[in-house]
């Protein structure tokens, strides 16, 4: 009896084993899209911008495996308590991730869409707040490995910054739209990109959450106030 | 009902089933449902 337990025990950790590396790897591509974005709105690099937008399409298909990997483990090795826990979080983070991608994505079209307009601006915060963004992915997955429920509560606090680094944005570009509403075009371009990366932050923010559910058991959101930023007062 | 180290057995947790399978508040019950003992 207790052999046998063992047996399933093993083949469920293998099952379980091959979501979490397929979910890592989602991840790392997730940072690499958000990183090329940034590098190709930086260099307005509309090759790298295509990739970027053409890579989406392996994202979006991973997201559906792992998906389906994690209903065929339910279905037939019954996962209880913590594993099913895991499993059901690994379910919405990589929707959260495929999610950011798009965002990801949306950053590198805006490339496309520029053409050869210059940069209404030097890039300082828009980097910043994908550094953060990149940051906050790579962690709430270090915390996901380590069932970390610390870490991914001190995760979502960084959450602060990116809104922070969003709302310095806005108004920056909305000082130069009415100073100059000839700018709009090229301002919104930029609003739009720094938009996308606060929306990235926000579904980094959602894995911390389900590394907490993860790991506790409790169910909640971690910043449940909206950020300022999105009033335009 | 468990084996501890005091006695022969004892109750670990109690709960309805379905806390108790998908959020369990002991960590050894959760090793219990999960097949990591017993």
């Amino acid at each position: 009896m207790t052999g046998e337990r063992h047996g399933t025990r093993s083949s469920l950790d293998r099952a379980l084993r091959a979501v979490e590396d397929d979910m890592l790897r989602m991840g790392e591509m997730v940072d690499g899209a958000i990183q090329e974005s940034l590098r190709a709105l930086a260099e307005r690099d509309r090759g790298l911008a295509q990739q970027v937008v053409d890579g989406d399409t392996r994202i979006n298909r991973l997201r559906f495996d792992i998906e389906e990997a994690c209903l065929a483990l339910m279905a037939t090795q019954q996962p209880a308590a913590g594993d099913l826990r895991t499993v059901v979080a690994t379910m919405n983070i990589v929707g959260d991730l495929e999610r950011m991608a798009d965002h990801a994505a949306g950053n590198a079209r805006i490339v496309l869409r520029m053409g050869d307009e210059p940069l209404l601006k030097p890039l300082i915060d828009i980097p910043r707040m994908a550094d953060v963004c990149r940051s906050m992915i790579r962690d709430s997955l270090q915390a996901f490995v380590r069932r970390d429920g610390e870490k991914a509560r001190q995760i979502a606090a960084m959450d602060d910054q990116i809104d922070g680094l969003y709302q310095q944005v806005f108004r920056e570009l909305l000082s130069f739209m009415v100073e100059d509403p000839k700018t709009t075009g090229r301002a919104l371009f930029l609003l739009f990109a720094a938009h996308n990366l606060e929306r990235i932050g926000d579904r980094a923010t959602n894995i911390a959450e389900r590394v907490l559910f993860m790991t506790s058991g409790v169910m909640r959101e971690l910043n449940p106030e909206p950020p300022q930023s999105h009033d335009l007062q | 009902m468990m084996m501890d180290e005091a006695r022969a057995g004892g109750v670990i947790e109690f709960d309805v089933g379905e806390k108790i399978f998908t959020r369990p508040a002991n960590s050894r019950t959760d090793d219990y449902v999960t097949g990591r003992f017993g």
